[in-house]
């Protein structure tokens, strides 16, 4: 399991990729995370939403109700042009922590 | 028996009684709770420990509150802060709570949107036809004694103001009468004209206003302009 710090730094990031490949809901985004990061990132189920419901305050992503099976309404997220930009700056923040990690570790075994 | 529908009904109630806000965030954690009692039903849970499951995941509704109320208060914040700028900047921002095309229930008389506008119009026409009548003329036989004076550009942007302020001297009548049966039209015919009464007749008293005082302002420079060549020329 990741340290919860490093877990809530990365959730925009993660949600903004995540809606940049799709529109998504909540419970789906959640096992994604999951499953792509082999079990080692769990969000909090509860947690998420609050975080969701800022990003919609932000102007990063928007939502519309869903009716599915059964006359159950889901509650779908998608990434606006705002996202796309604020997406943008978190890859180029998280690469320049990579590289200099990455080129940190290097040295060490060199 | 286990009742799914009841148990999720309970779980609702207690969520209320924390403080989750009805209808979003409670629909959409509801939505969610299902999705995974559905999914651990799949994978060979019985209804009542996928529920268990599904609830203890979702988190306590304490904490829930407390993370959604972070987000309100931020969101409080921002507007408390939008409206502190605009009120120094004079823009009287109550009305920007609201959409600016007002709801039936809060559409002002229209008596008292034209009894403002009128009421903001009168200096500025006062000023206008004094304006007309008394400088216009004269500054008109300045200019033409100090023709010659100052640049192209100059006496274009003049010419032009005189245009204007001659215009309204002589179709002012005519503007103003086209404009009142306009707005009597409007209100006759148009079932949508109140809600947007409002924010129109402020913007037309508003330019209004501004072409006029430009206008007299232009003056006041011609004036300004002309003056000192008239000191040297030949009488």
């Amino acid at each position: 399991m990741l340290a919860k710090e490093l877990v809530a730094a990365s959730t925009e990031p993660l949600i903004l990729s995540l809606l940049a490949k799709g529109e998504s809901y909540g419970y789906a985004l959640i096992q994604e995370v999951k499953r792509r990061s082999g079990d080692k990132i769990e969000w909090t189920d509860g947690m998420l939403y609050p975080v969701l419901h800022r990003m919609e305050d932000n102007g990063w992503i928007k939502s519309r109700w869903v009716e599915v099976e059964n006359g159950r309404k889901r509650k779908y997220y998608s990434i606006k042009k705002d996202g796309h930009h604020a997406l943008k700056e978190k890859r180029e923040q998280w690469a320049v922590i990579a590289a200099v990690l990455r080129g940190l570790w290097k040295e060490k075994y060199v | 028996m286990f009742n799914l529908n009841e148990k999720i009904a309970d779980w609702r109630r207690q969520m209320l009684a924390a403080g989750i806000k009805t209808p979003v965030p409670l629909d959409e954690l509801e939505g969610h709770l299902r999705d995974d009692v559905e999914q651990q039903m799949r994978s060979g849970l019985s209804a009542q420990q996928a529920f268990e499951a599904a609830v203890q995941g979702i988190g306590q509704a304490a904490l829930l509150e407390s993370e959604f109320d972070k987000v309100g208060r931020m969101k409080q914040a921002q507007t408390r802060a939008k409206h502190a700028i605009l009120t120094l900047a004079g823009i009287p921002n109550h009305y920007l709570n609201t959409p600016m095309i007002t709801s039936p229930s809060n559409i002002e008389p229209g008596w008292a949107t034209y009894l403002k506008a009128t009421a903001s119009l009168v200096p500025a026409v006062f000023l206008w036809a004094i304006s007309v009548m008394f400088v216009m003329p004269k500054l008109q036989q300045i200019c033409s004694s100090a023709a010659g004076v100052g640049d192209a550009s100059f006496w274009k942007v003049t010419h032009f103001n005189f245009g204007i302020m001659s215009l309204f001297q002589a179709y002012g009548i005519l503007i103003a009468g086209a404009i009142i049966l306009l707005l009597i039209l409007l209100e006759w015919r148009s079932r949508n004209w109140p809600r947007y009464r409002r924010a129109a007749v402020g913007i037309g008293a508003f330019l209004l206003n501004s072409v006029i005082l430009i206008s007299i302002f232009m003056m006041v420079v011609t004036a300004m302009v002309v003056a000192p060549a008239l000191l040297h020329h030949p009488k």
